[in-house]
This record gives structure tokens, sequence and C-alpha cells, in this order.
């Protein structure tokens, strides 16, 4: 029931907050604090190469991997400081999700081909799990590859791809073949974006920022070596790498960030604020949020300090509420903001004055509409439920 | 990775679980709660004979030394069978305050508490919610050198049947200012009525007519240590809320998996394993509440301790009582029955919630330090 982090964990974060107070550019954190939902490729690989100058390319992988070799709480350490820094998320499918899975259920081949990329912020990596007909049904995928001699051939799209238009490479499952259940019989494939046959189309958000896309794969080849885990056993690997996700999307400490600005908001200047400083309302409005932070914050530590595992199962029960609440805190942003907070604003264009409205007030806006995917993306909060009730509490499986 | 004094901790869990289950399971000692002939007599000797009673007090003193830690494990265990006990306001509030009182009472009273021969009635408001009703309060006057004159009234005093002694807050009209505490023989109420919480608890008012005491039996309570007896108490009713949440999770659960309905067990419905998931989402903030509230013991700076008391106590309302609520639902009429752990288990929840003050005030006063720290610009995390 502790929440103190151990000697090494808070002394790694004492280091870590330093070197971000020096380190971030300043443009690079009025970019998160403007826009945090989307970070342009450029400034996500600068960001980076800054750490990986300091010998953190690696967080959060094993030191036989190149990486860092923290455990688990210093690594929590280390990130909850860098979203508290309103520093770039890090790179999160290639370093955190890839990486990773490759780690636990990739080959050593796989491993050393892909990771010093990864590492190095050379390689943008993008996930393809999703299709038109499998979203929270995620086992019921149906872009097939067949296997020809040393190669799978795929045909078939993929739906909801982050960043697939700036990748370099994509992880993604695919049907290989049926079973009994239809979680067999998926296969868990690496391969490049400029893999022949790859056709990216953008898809635009409701508040009109390009963050997902639509892919179309049309006989595209990919070496058996490329494969993760077994063929037809896809689907345990993609658990673990969604687990990962999950995690990432809770953030705390983003949230933390998040919350402060909004402080910082009804602290300024702005004569409006004022008077929404004195509404009882929105100071219990903004209270009760703060609170819910706290006790999620907790939550999110005890699970971290007992252990990888315990980590993990929590997973979905971090991800509903803490895309909720990041949800909430936007809500929040938003109304106090009011009106101005309507005012459509071009995604990272933070160079052109909004045509109306106050200045910087378009961030109220696009984080209410963009984090409407948050409690979807990732397995949407239904099927958090789901994994909650089966798994956690053992329902339904009589 | 576990600690070992986590894991002693757990140890010591498992010790007052299966004591309990053994000796006062809800359904063995429920018939004898509704003709109000259940004795704690043997609970409270069980626990000496664990060391539960004596674990907050340094082992100098004969305790065991313990923590905010091992004192969570023993409330939650206590709050998993739904019993009430004076065991909070016994073997942690009594005993922290007795470590600051006169050897010569920490001689007399500390044994008998660790040996279960004493057993200690406070006042819900000096470590809780306020409380309504007639001005209540004692006020002290100095008789001579040794001694102390004492007369007032008390209200809202908590398992004082069975108990033998009362602490209560002191005030002495030439010291408005300064806090005191005073162990008082339950022979020095008279005119007391009794009456008890819906969830069984026994709670009584009293007057004290001029009851004059040693002057040793008075404690000087410092701002600090009124802080840390406030969150020890809140610890002791959050914990005892957490293991019931635990427990009303786990019933819930096997009677859905249990019932058939409309030709399949409950469990199969989604609507229903949604509504679990929400119940096991509020059960790990229960949690996380405690773990909070350990945290604020654990935390020099008393405005940050008591703006995290506020923020686990307002957190902590609401989901134990969606926990107590959907359990009766979630079981149907059934669960709504006097006899069924599921009735037995809001009561309890609401009791243990409202002794440390209503959600909404908690979130009242959280606001009102959010509003004063807004000019200030630091806004880090709490922990």
């Amino acid at each position: 029931m502790r929440l103190d982090l151990s000697a090494e964990a808070k002394a790694m974060a004492a280091e870590a907050r330093e070197f971000f107070a020096t380190a971030l550019p300043d443009e690079m954190r009025r970019h998160v604090v403007q826009c945090p939902e989307i970070i342009p490729i450029e400034l996500q690989k600068r960001w980076h190469r800054i750490l990986a100058s300091r010998g953190w390319g690696g967080h959060g992988l094993p030191a036989a991997a190149g990486g860092t070799g923290w455990s688990d709480e210093v690594h929590h350490a280390f990130l909850r400081e860098m979203a508290l820094a309103d520093a770039p998320r890090p790179m999160l499918y290639g370093l955190r999700m890839v990486a990773t899975t490759l780690v636990r259920y990739g080959t050593e081949d796989q491993v050393r081909r892909h990771l010093p990329g990864i590492i190095s912020g050379e390689a943008m990596w993008c996930q393809a799990f999703s299709e038109p007909d499998a979203g929270s049904d995620l086992a019921a995928v149906r872009c097939r590859a067949v296997r020809e001699g040393d190669e799978y051939v795929i045909h078939g799209t993929k739906l909801w791809t982050t960043e697939a238009h700036w990748a370099d490479a994509l992880c993604g499952i695919f049907r290989t073949g049926t079973g009994a259940r239809k979680q067999e019989g998926i296969t868990f494939l690496l391969m490049p974006m400029s893999a022949r046959g790859i056709e990216v189309r953008p898809l635009k958000l409701l508040e009109g920022s390009h963050e997902v896309n639509q892919i179309f794969f049309d006989g595209v080849r990919v070496p058996v070596s490329e494969r993760v885990g077994d063929e037809g056993d896809g689907w345990r690997v993609a658990k673990y790498l969604l687990a990962t996700e999950r995690l990432e999307i809770a953030e705390v400490g983003r949230s933390w960030s998040l919350l402060g600005r909004i402080k910082a908001v009804l602290a300024g200047p702005d004569a409006k604020m004022r008077t929404q400083c004195e509404n009882p309302v929105v100071m219990t409005r903004l209270a009760e949020l703060e609170i819910r932070l706290l006790v999620l914050d907790a939550t999110e530590r005890r699970l971290v300090l007992d252990g990888a595992e315990a980590l993990r199962a929590g997973a979905p029960l971090l991800k509903i509420e803490g895309s909720t609440l990041a949800q909430d805190l936007s809500e929040l942003l938003l109304d106090i903001t009011g009106l101005d907070a309507q005012v459509w604003s071009k995604e990272y264009d933070l160079d052109t004055p909004q045509p109306v409205g106050a200045p910087g007030s378009g961030v109220a806006g696009r984080l209410f509409y963009n984090s409407r995917v948050r409690t979807i993306y990732g397995g949407s909060s239904e099927t958090m439920r789901n994994l909650i009730a089966r798994h956690d509490l053992k329902l339904g499986q009589g | 990775m576990r600690s070992p004094e986590a894991t002693a901790a757990e140890m010591l869990g498992e010790s007052v679980a299966r004591f309990l289950s053994e000796t006062c399971g809800f359904y063995e000692r429920r018939p004898a709660e509704a003709t109000g002939a259940y004795s704690l007599d043997r609970v409270w000797e069980g626990l000496a004979q664990i060391g539960a009673l004596g674990l907050t007090v340094p082992e100098p003193r004969g305790g065991a030394g313990a923590g905010a830690a091992e004192a969570f494990v023993v409330c939650r265990e206590l709050g998993r069978v739904a019993l009430s006990t004076p065991y909070v306001s016994t073997a942690l509030l009594a005993s922290t305050a007795l470590l600051e009182a006169d050897p010569e009472l920490q001689d007399e009273v500390l044994p008998r508490i660790i040996e279960g021969r004493s057993r200690v009635a406070v006042v819900a408001s000096d470590f809780g919610a306020p409380t309504g009703g007639e001005k209540a309060g004692l006020a002290g006057r100095r008789v001579g050198e040794h001694e102390v004159s004492i007369e007032g009234y008390l209200s809202m005093l908590l398992h004082l049947q069975g108990s033998d002694l009362v602490m209560s807050s002191l005030r002495f009209g030439d010291a408005a200012d300064t806090d005191y505490l005073v162990f008082l023989p339950v022979a020095a109420l008279s005119e007391v009525s009794t009456g008890r919480f819906y969830d069984g608890t026994p709670v009584a008012a009293g007057r004290v007519e001029k009851a004059v005491v040693h002057a040793r039996r008075v404690v000087k309570v410092s701002a600090d240590l009124r802080q840390r007896m406030r969150l020890l108490f809140a610890l002791g009713c959050a914990s005892e809320a957490s293991g019931l949440a635990d427990a009303l999770v786990q019933v819930t659960a096997d009677y859905l998996r249990s019932r058939t309905a409309f030709g399949q067990t409950l469990d199969r419905f989604q609507a229903l394993q949604h509504r679990m998931a929400d119940l096991r989402m509020s059960q790990e903030a229960i949690r996380s509440c405690v773990a909070l509230l350990i945290h604020a013991l654990q935390t020099a700076d008393c405005l940050q301790r008591e703006r995290l008391r506020h923020a686990a106590l307002a957190a902590l309302g609401g989901h134990v009582r969606r926990i107590g609520k959907e359990a009766i639902q979630l079981h149907g009429a059934t669960g709504a029955m006097w006899e069924h752990f599921a009735g037995a288990g809001l009561p309890r929840l609401m009791v243990l919630q409202q002794l440390c003050g209503n959600p909404d005030q908690h979130t009242h006063a959280y606001a009102h330090i959010v509003r004063d720290e807004l000019p200030t610009g630091a806004y880090r995390p709490l922990f």
C-alpha cells in the first residue's frame, strides 16, 4: 500500500526533471501544450534523438536489448517526469509497443534487425490491428495473409492506423487460418511501409486533424522471418502489445499536466477567468477532477509497485478511468474557455493566429473533440469492461 | 514484488481473516445480532491473542511496533465480515493518544488495551464527522494541583456499551485554545441514553456531572497529534470499507454466476458484466483511497496531509455507495433482506463513510484548497 517510490526511482525522477528542464526546446514544449494529440514526426524524432544523446533512447527496454535496463518502477518515474515536463510522448508504436513485444516474443534476429532503428529514433512504426468489421471485436480480423513458400501474401485493409502516413514500418495481425475460436488463426507480422502493394489513405477526425489512416494491402509480400511468434498464435502477441498501449493511454502524468494548465488559465489575467474562479460549481468540478486524478494516480502507482504482472492485469481499469478523466478535463477546459473554444483552429499550425477569439483558446476545442477517440482506441471502454468482467471477475465463462 | 513488510502485513491479515471467519462469520452471528444477544467478548479476546490490539504500540511498551499498513489489514479483515467493533477507537486512537500521556496513565491503560481487558469509546465528532443535536463537549476546571473537575454532555459515543473507558476532547476555560483529551471511566457518565446505527454499531449519549479525576488522565494534544488521529480514524474506516467492498463484489459476482434467469446464468448478460466491471473499478479506487491515507500519515507537511485526507474521503464516499447500492440491486429483492450479507453491507458502508464526514463536505473543503492554490502557480502532483 505504499505510494512512495524507491530511492532509485526518486533519483531517476530528479535526474530526468533536471534534464528535461534544460534539454526540452521551448518550441517543442509549446507544441505539446498547444496541440498535444498530434506531434509532427520531425519533432518526435528530434526529441527522441535528444533522449538518445543522454543514453535514454532505449528507455524501458532491457540492457541486453540495447535499452536502459531500468526496472518498471524507475521507468515509471522517468515517463511521469517526461509527461509533467510537457515533452513529446515517447515513440509509442516503435519503442513502447513493437520493441517491448519483440523483446518478449521476437526472434534474436528480429531484435537485432529492428531494435537499433527504434532505439536511435530513426525508425517510426505504426500498428495495424483494426479493420472495417473488426474494431472492438478485434479477433474478427479478416485481412488475409496466405503462406506461399517463405513468404506471406497479404490482401485486405486495416483501419484507424495512427501515424501510418509517417511510419517507416508496421506491425499488424492478419488472418492466416481458422480455428475453433476466432482468436486462433491470427498471425502477427512486421513489414516496411515501403513494401510493394501498401497504400495509405488519410482519414480525418471530427475536429479536422489527420492522425489516423486506412491501409490497403494488395498482394503485399512479407518474409516468414518477419513473423512474431508462431503462425496462428498472433492473438497472444497482440494482447501483450495492447496491454502496453492501454497503459500508455491512461497517461496520468499528462493529465496532471493538463490539470495544471487549466489552473494556470483560471489564475491568468483574463477577467473572465476571475468570474470562473468565484463560481463554486466550476471550483467543485475542478476539485472533483483533481480528486479523481489523485485516486487514479494512486491506483497506477500501487500497480507499478506490485510488479509487471499486476500492472498489465490492471491495464483495462487504468485505461477506462485514465481516458475518461482526460476527456472530462478537456471538457472543463472547454467550458471555462467558453465560445472562444468553438473557433476551429488548424491542427499543429501554431504560428497562424486564430482568426477569431482569444489567443491560445483553440487548444480547448481541439483537445475536447480529439479526446473523443481516447475511450475508443486501444480497446473501447466497453471492451475494457468485458475484459475486467471476464478476466478479473470470471463472469460469463460457465 | 512485495516487500518483507508487506508480506508480514499480509500474513497478519490472513491470521485475522482465519480467526474472524471461524468465530464471527456473518451468517453465524446474524441470529444473535437479531436479538441483541451478540457479544464481542470472544472476538476481542481473539484479537488480543493474535496481537492485533497492541499492533501500533511500540515494542518497548508491549506492542508490536507496527505501522499504518498493518493497521489497514486488520481493519480490512474486520470490514470483510461487516463487523462493527471498537477496534479503531481502542487499538488505533486511544493507543496513539496514550503514547503522549503521563507515563502512569500509559502503564495503567496500555497493557489493558493490548491484553483485551479494556475497550475505549470515543466521540465520533472528535475525529471525524461533525454531529448535530444538543451542544456537546466537556469542559474542565483544575482543582488543586493534581485534580481536574469535568462536566458536560457527550453525544455520538461509539461502542460505549461494552467499553470501560471513554476518550473525549476536553476544553479548559482558562486555555480555550489548547486541545486536550481526557480518559474517563464509563461510570463517570450519567443520564446515559443508548441507540444503534443501521449497521448495528451501538451509540450513546451521556452527561458528565462534575467528575473529579486525576490530572494524569488528561492528555495535551498537539495540532500534529490531532491531525494524525483524524487520519488514523479515517484510515480505519476506509480500510474497513475496503474489506467490505471486496467482500460485496465477490458475493455479488458469485451470485450472478449461480443465479439462473431467462434461461441462463445472470453473469452471461453483458449489461450486468459491465456494471460489475464498474464495481471492480470502484473496489480498486477504494484501495487507492486507503493508500492515500497511509501516505498522508507518512507525510510531514500538515497542509498536504489535510489535502490528502479530504481527497481520499471525498472519493471514498462515491465508490462505497456505488458498491453498497449495486450489491443489493444486482442481488434483487433477496439482497435487500436484513439477514442477507448484501443487505448488511450498505448500512455498514454508509456508517463507515459518514463517520468521517459526508463526501460533499470533503469535496467542498478540497475545492477551497484548490482555489487558494491557484495564484501560487505551483501545481505539481501530490506524490
